[in-house]
């Protein structure tokens, strides 16, 4: 090696010795520091959905038994449960999915098989964004005005329902529609290729591979029926006439669960002892019916997604019409 | 030449056109009924007037707003920063476990129901404030605020993870390769180039919060009546006051005020999301990481999963599910 | 070519007049893994100085690879590891104690498609320089001129440093990441194919300042571009895949002579176009 040669690598690297080595270390330090605190955060959330499942569980199992699930409440004495509640709750749930699935899955099957770009799809898609934004709150307002007032339902379960399903509308007709466009081309295709009319290819060949995402859709939605609360406080109600606990009429006044748990802790059910254990028990009723809605809906979610990748593309020989 | 039944088409239309519909409906009625407060009060009054009495028949709207915007600001101020760590965490520093660990925490906390959140912050929070922190009786807007915070931060966190999955790798690589730790990458690249996306995190958590009804509504304290002296004094906000108030009015105007106010969040709400709109149909050269945030988002943040694999072509403008974010679980 | 001031002679590295050049990195008994999958085996391979050497072969041959493991790119990829050495400077690259974030100021990177931050053309050539150095605002000018004039960019750009550096063309971008990469003043540059995203004028122009680089800098350049590697380069080296789909190197020599008279039937067959 030239002696030139020599120098030039020696000036390379005093060069490169002279690249501000602090800067360089101050730069890791905070890098560091960085991630410290990134990862604080990541940690703070975690750590802080356990601390509350802990804590409801804690407060509410010892109050939960078969007596507390299965009898009334009481209004001066200890010892009521929860049981026309939970009743209110889940028949409030079906009858507001009866309503919501069909119009949800109707407006999902319109958007996509049906409707062509126009000022009216816009218009379309403009209110389910818009309607998806609003505050329950307001919903619930709509519903006393319409509902309540306007046709007479009053305060009853139907009120609620009704509201409750212009809330949970835009949540349906979404992922109603992705399930339905992400059905394979190739099942209509080879419907219509044989000669079925537009419907006739949805109702045929579409909607049952939809099915699987459509019921996640109601899943997802009953998940949000049982934890409503302010619709269902301006338009149900917060009280159950205790000769009408468990009775199937809509135009009876209710109480759900999620309504209870308010009721008991801020309204104040007058003489009752025991209110704080109820409401205990009640909120981690409540939280384990939301728990168990929505990882039944995230597993089926995920079987459903590997089926689909499974199978995205062609489908298999098997899968097709045979007509 | 493909056969049509007219009345199939006819009949999903019409379901889809109840979309439209009730939107409208819900602006002719909430905005009609609400505007009959001016029959009742002066404009003057409702926005000025500095107190909410519906045994004077005074409706100011002003505690109310006071209330809605320092929960919103203090919410936002802590939770913001927070939510955008987390985002950045699990797309830059997380391996694959944590991240989804980290994602199914973000979705059960979206998941859960508002009164859940309610009775947790009676339980808890309110205490702490009025024993820890020595602010107050303990139910007042920090209350609210603290609560709010991990109400909110799903929110946010999905839709900034989204923005910042979105960038390409190309950006990430460019910054390295000249040296930048993953820091500097993130500080110096990684987030001027999310910042819409970002941005719309943000606005879509503050719907959030302005939105947000139950959770607020048991901590706040619900008085209406002046705006309050400090943070732990019972306040009010706008959702809460409705909520409390509505189902015993005590008057015609009492109710129009009420109604109002509901008219006032409706517009507010459309306000957000307008802008979020036009915040992510400007991008100058940023590649679609917030068109692909607004279409990503599926609400519930569960959906991810499915729309993500099963759906390649996302035709639809999925912000409606970022909204659904906005909308308080009440 | 240069008429604006330049920055001092600390910061150019001094071009060396002898002809005997020196290994500016060795790759000693190298392998480079993913996971169990071994994608390069084999490499005995020394890069000389202040050269342009060109690493050509069929898709998938693992060149890529081999380049982005100079500067540790591939660390970016979980389950990447090397066995053997690649020696820079004295020091195994590999080593443990080595730091990757300033082996990167040392060594700079164009990829494929040109990836400009969305940011001034100004603050992308100054991003790196920034990252540690705090210079008065007149020495930082200087030095984004100089890196853009090196990549031959200045008088296009000059009068627009504070705009978008996306409202650039495909050929000013890539010599945008070029500038960017010099601004560092690294020793070496490697560059991914830099032309493939290209027209054919952008492509010309890179190689011309290519030649003119690679007075101050050494070059590796990975290309599929034979003609490219040809015009270009002073060293080529001709990988392929193997059996077991690990790519190794075939040959290594004088452009001129792998071209014109290559050993290894195989570097044959491929130069004439019989497969790749």
């Amino acid at each position: 090696m030239s002696a030139d040669a020599r120098d030039d690598i020696a000036a390379r690297r005093t060069r490169a010795a002279l690249r501000n080595p602090t800067a360089r270390r101050r730069a890791h330090l905070v890098n560091l520091l960085a991630t410290i605190v990134m990862s604080a955060a990541a940690l703070l959330l975690v750590v802080v959905l356990f601390a509350v499942i802990f804590i409801l569980l804690r407060a509410g199992l010892p109050a939960i038994s078969w007596t507390f699930l299965t009898t009334g409440g009481t209004f001066f004495e200890e010892g009521g449960g929860i049981a026309p509640q939970i009743f209110v709750s889940l028949y409030m749930l079906v009858l507001s999915l009866l309503i919501t699935t069909p119009l949800g899955v109707g407006a999902a099957i319109y958007l996509a098989e049906y409707a062509k770009p126009s000022r009216l799809t816009s218009a379309i898609r403009f209110s389910t964004e818009a309607l998806s934004s609003v505050p329950s709150v307001v919903f619930g307002v709509f519903g006393a005005v319409v509902f309540l007032s306007y046709f007479q339902f009053g305060f009853s379960i139907l009120s609620g329902a009704l509201t409750l399903t212009l809330l949970n509308l835009p949540l349906m007709v979404r992922i109603s529609e992705d399930a339905i466009r992400s059905v394979p081309a190739s099942y209509r295709e080879a419907s219509l290729a044989l000669g079925g009319t537009q419907w006739e290819t949805i109702r045929k060949a579409v909607l049952p591979s939809a099915v699987p995402g459509i019921v996640t859709a109601m899943v997802l939605t009953g998940g949000r029926i049982i934890g409503e609360t302010a619709p269902l406080i301006l338009t149900t109600g917060t009280t159950i006439s205790p000769n009408a606990q468990y009775s199937l009429n809509p135009l009876a006044t209710g109480e759900t669960l999620a309504v209870h748990i308010w009721v008991l802790k801020i309204v104040g059910v007058p003489g009752l002892t025991d209110a704080n254990s109820v409401a205990n028990g009640a909120a981690a009723v409540l939280l384990i019916m939301v728990l168990l809605l929505n990882i039944g809906a995230a597993l089926f979610t995920s079987r459903l997604e590997r089926r689909l990748r499974g199978t995205s593309g062609a489908p298999r020989a098997s899968r097709r019409k045979k007509e | 030449m493909v056969r049509k039944s007219i009345w199939a088409q006819s009949l999903f239309f019409s379901t889809a056109a109840l979309l439209v519909i009730s939107t409208a409906a819900l602006v002719l009625f909430i905005g009609g009924n609400g505007l009959q407060v001016f029959r009742y009060i002066s404009p003057a009054t409702f926005f000025l007037a500095p107190t909410w009495d519906q045994n004077t028949d005074t409706f100011g709207i002003l505690p109310l707003l006071y209330g809605s915007i320092m929960t919103t600001l203090i919410t936002l101020i802590i939770s913001a920063p927070l939510a955008i760590a987390v985002a950045f965490f699990m797309v830059e520093v997380a391996s694959p476990p944590v991240r989804r660990v980290l994602r199914s925490t973000v979705e059960l906390f979206a998941s859960l129901p508002s009164v859940i959140y309610g009775f947790l912050g009676l339980i808890i929070v309110v205490p702490w404030v009025r024993e820890a922190l020595h602010v107050g009786l303990g139910k007042g807007i920090l209350a609210a605020s603290i609560v709010l915070i991990f109400m909110v931060q799903p929110t946010i966190v999905s839709i900034a993870e989204d923005a910042i999955r979105s960038l390409p790798e190309s950006l990430r690589e460019g910054a390295l390769a000249v040296g930048a730790t993953r820091w500097q990458m993130i500080w110096r690249v990684l987030l001027p180039a999310a910042r819409s996306g970002i941005i719309t995190a943000v606005i879509l958590g503050i719907g959030r919060a302005i939105g947000e009804t139950m959770a607020v509504q048991m901590v706040i304290g619900n008085i209406t009546s002046r705006i309050p002296a400090n943070l732990g004094t019972g306040a009010t906000t706008m959702p809460a006051a409705i909520v409390t108030q509505y189902p015993e009015t005590t008057s015609a105007a009492h109710r129009s005020a009420l109604i109002m106010v509901a008219f006032m969040l409706l517009l507010i709400t459309f306000a957000l999301i307008t802008i979020v709109r036009i915040a992510t149909n400007r991008q100058p050269g940023a590649p679609s990481a917030s068109r692909k945030a607004r279409q990503h988002i599926a609400a519930p943040i569960q959906q991810q999963g499915l729309t993500e694999g099963a759906n390649p072509q996302n035709l639809h403008d999925d912000e409606s599910a970022a909204f659904d974010q906005m909308r308080s679980g009440a | 070519m240069r008429s604006a001031p330049l920055p001092t002679a600390e910061q150019m590295p001094i071009a060396s007049t002898d002809s005997e050049q020196e290994i500016m990195l060795q790759f000693e008994n190298a392998s480079l893994f993913y996971g169990a999958f071994r994608a390069v085996k084999d490499l005995n391979l020394p890069i000389k100085a202040r050269s342009i050497t060109a690493i050509i072969g069929p898709s998938g041959c693992g060149k890529s690879t081999l380049l982005r493991s100079i500067n540790r790119m591939n660390d970016r990829v979980s389950g990447f590891r090397v066995a053997g050495r690649l020696m820079f400077d004295g020091e195994n690259i590999y080593d443990t104690s080595i730091d990757s974030v300033e082996l990167r100021r040392r060594i700079g990177m164009v990829f494929q498609k040109p990836n400009p931050f969305p940011q001034s053309i100004y603050s992308n050539v100054a991003f790196g320089p920034q990252l540690y150095e705090r210079m008065p605002k007149k020495q930082l000018d200087d030095l984004v001129e100089a890196s853009l004039r090196a990549a031959a960019l200045w008088d296009d750009v000059k009068d627009k440093l504070h705009q978008s550096a996306l409202g650039l063309s495909g050929g000013q971008q890539q010599r945008l990441c070029i500038a960017r990469a010099i601004a560092t003043q690294p020793e070496m540059l490697l560059m991914d194919e830099p032309c493939s995203a290209l027209d054919p004028i952008s492509t010309l122009k890179i190689e011309e300042l290519m030649l003119e680089l690679k007075r101050n800098y050494t070059i590796v350049i990975v290309t599929h571009n034979m003609q490219q590697a040809s015009r270009a380069s002073d060293t080529a080296v001709m990988m392929t895949m193997d059996d077991d789909r690990s790519g190794y190197v075939v040959e290594v020599s004088a452009t001129e002579q792998l071209f014109t008279n290559p050993q290894n039937p195989i570097t044959e067959a491929y130069v004439t176009g019989r497969f790749g």
